[in-house]
């Protein structure tokens, strides 16, 4: 017998650890709808741009922050503003293209006008026409403007809320995030890019993606072949202190050096390892490193919706659009860096093979989501086995052999979403 | 301008470019551009912004020749029955033995159980040398209008 459907809410979790996901969490519509509220709201922060996309005043850009449309601008003397793209008047969205640079806002409807910030600025026939109609006398502009979120920025990635009791943004972040943005922001960024990719699947088997280095050798045969990452190098997971922020890392060093028998043991079962595979251009391998390190891979994923990632030499941000239950759009915005050389670019250019919608190893990410969502769209009652690494208490990590940051995720989200109901084990 | 024959061949080239890719004879891809070639795939919207960033950038037959060897040995995706139609091929004017033509796409792809989608539109922006009077790609760069990317990107456009 299958159990009754629970909805939203009262969807129920058998395991305090987060061992176990209920698959009802990435189908299910009233859920979503909370989530919209609790996650893509509430006390976090969302990131809106780049500062460098809108360095002169008046440029703007429009972003999601959830579902709702948000316009990010640039005001007088380097400030930043930015409001929800709906009018205060009757809803209509205000700002109409992508991006631009604008004195004012004016609603293409009734002409209602904007400053930068969103404040209310004019209303036309405010007091009537010929003695006639208009607003009632008590109407004033002051205070009915688009709703405007609070504004910061860490490191040129400009973040926003709509919540003016959040935390400051740095400690939003926190010191893993602030770390790893530190390191791939520590030369000036030079944007390349953007891509759109948008996955039929719930938005939460993403950041379960991001936060999972156990696919990412078995996924994705570039990394291994290539040496990008295969299962035996150094690296791990870092931990914020609620688990809802988490990092990827892997390094490479002298003694990782191709153990090939090592690996041929561990690909046993699968027909991923190719040895004898070899690119006819490889260029795109082995490039000199931008920031010097050895770091062949981060994955920082900033809940909910953002990833800041270096991919092999690849350095991108993600963030995740969600669009409905079933659906979410990963804008990237690809990059590289102002100040290096002509085959730093050129490598930067053959680069984008990896990363984007058509990357050798993130077009994998989109579809491995698909099809969880295939999997799972219509159960209840049943649920995910995630023990990679073991069970009890997240903490850091230092094999790459583990998916504990799905359950630092789950247990974050699970927090704020607030469920009913107790797991067993007194969760 | 280029002579009727030259035009014939043409879009020939194209022709056989589409069904090449419809009837997944992906090895064969790499024979449709000449020996030094450039294939790339711009979004509309880098290409308006003026960025360099491609989602597919060949800069060298090996490269070319690269994507199908990912795309058959490697990588996971969909299987989907692909339709390639394109029109408005223009061949725009010729200098040094090359044409410069153009023309729009349409990608359908269509599921194994029957359903089909509308996969891709944009235009092609290309160049066309004879070697050994034969028509190759010499420089293609597919502009897709369809930046928002269905999944995945894994078969050439």
């Amino acid at each position: 017998m299958t159990a009754p459907r629970r909805t939203g809410l009262d969807i129920q979790w058998t395991s305090e650890d987060s061992t176990r996901v209920p698959f009802e969490v990435f189908n299910d519509r009233e859920l979503y709808d909370i989530e919209l509220d609790r996650v893509f709201g509430g006390r976090h922060w969302q990131y809106l741009a780049l500062e460098q996309e809108i360095p002169n005043e008046g440029d703007y850009a429009t972003t999601y922050f959830g579902e709702r449309r948000v316009v990010v601008v640039r005001g007088a003397e380097g400030a930043l503003h930015a409001f929800e793209n709906r009018c205060a008047h009757r809803g209509a969205q205000v700002v109409t293209r992508l991006r631009g640079n604008a004195t004012q806002f004016n609603c293409p409807y009734h002409m209602w006008c904007y400053d930068h910030a969103g404040n209310l600025l004019a209303v036309p026939q405010q007091k009537g026409v010929k003695g006639k109609g208009g607003m009632p006398a008590d109407f004033e502009v002051a205070g009915r403007g688009m709703r405007q979120l609070r504004v910061a920025s860490f490191r040129g990635l400009v973040f926003g809320t709509f919540d003016d009791d959040a935390l400051p943004l740095e400690d939003y972040l926190g010191p893993v995030a602030i770390q790893h943005i530190e390191r791939i922001t520590s030369r000036p960024i030079r944007i390349l890019g953007y891509y759109r990719q948008v996955v039929e699947a719930n938005w939460k088997l993403y950041a379960e993606n991001t936060r999972d280095p156990y696919h990412a050798p078995l996924l994705h045969l570039f990394h291994v072949s290539f040496g990008i990452q295969t299962p035996a190098m150094t690296g791990g997971t870092y931990l914020d202190a609620d688990g809802k922020n988490n990092c990827i890392h892997v390094q490479t060093d002298a003694d990782d050096a191709k153990d090939h028998s090592l690996l041929v043991e561990q690909y046993k079962t699968n027909t991923k390892y190719r040895p004898d595979y070899a690119l006819r251009d490889p260029r795109i391998i082995g490039t000199e490193r931008s920031l010097g390190d050895n770091t062949t891979t981060v994955i920082l994923s900033i809940f909910p919706s953002l990833v800041v990632a270096q991919v092999d030499n690849a350095f991108q941000i993600r963030h995740v659009r969600p669009k409905g239950p079933e659906k979410f759009e990963i804008y990237w915005t690809y990059f590289g860096y102002e100040g290096g050389t002509e085959s730093e670019y050129e490598d930067k250019l053959r680069l984008s093979n990896m990363i984007g919608p058509a990357g050798y190893i993130s077009m994998e990410d989109g579809e491995a989501a698909r099809l969880v969502q295939q999997g799972t769209r219509t159960q209840t009652g049943e649920h995910s086995f995630i023990e990679m690494g073991g069970r009890g208490p997240v903490e850091d990590q230092d094999t790459l052999a583990q998916e504990v940051a799905l359950r630092a995720f789950w247990q974050y989200y699970r927090k704020i979403m607030g469920f009913n109901g107790a797991a067993p084990n007194g969760g | 301008m280029a002579d009727d024959g030259t035009v014939f061949a043409i879009l020939d080239l194209y022709s056989d470019y589409a069904l090449c890719l419809d009837e997944r004879r992906f090895e064969d891809w790499p024979g449709f551009f000449s020996e030094s070639c450039h294939y790339e795939v711009q979004s509309r919207e880098n290409r308006d912004l003026g960025l360099p960033g491609a989602l597919i950038f060949c800069d060298s037959r090996g490269a070319v020749e690269d994507r199908v060897t990912v795309l058959r040995d490697t990588l996971t995706y969909p299987f989907l029955h692909i339709r390639h139609l394109i029109a408005n091929v223009r061949v725009h004017n010729s200098g040094d033995g090359a044409f410069e033509t153009s023309a729009s796409y349409l990608v359908l792809h269509s599921t194994e159980e029957g359903e089909t989608r509308i996969y891709s539109t944009g235009k092609y922006e290309d160049e066309i040398v004879f070697e050994a009077g034969r028509p190759r790609f010499r420089k293609k760069i597919v502009i897709a209008d369809t930046f928002a990317i269905d999944n995945l990107l894994a078969v050439p456009l």
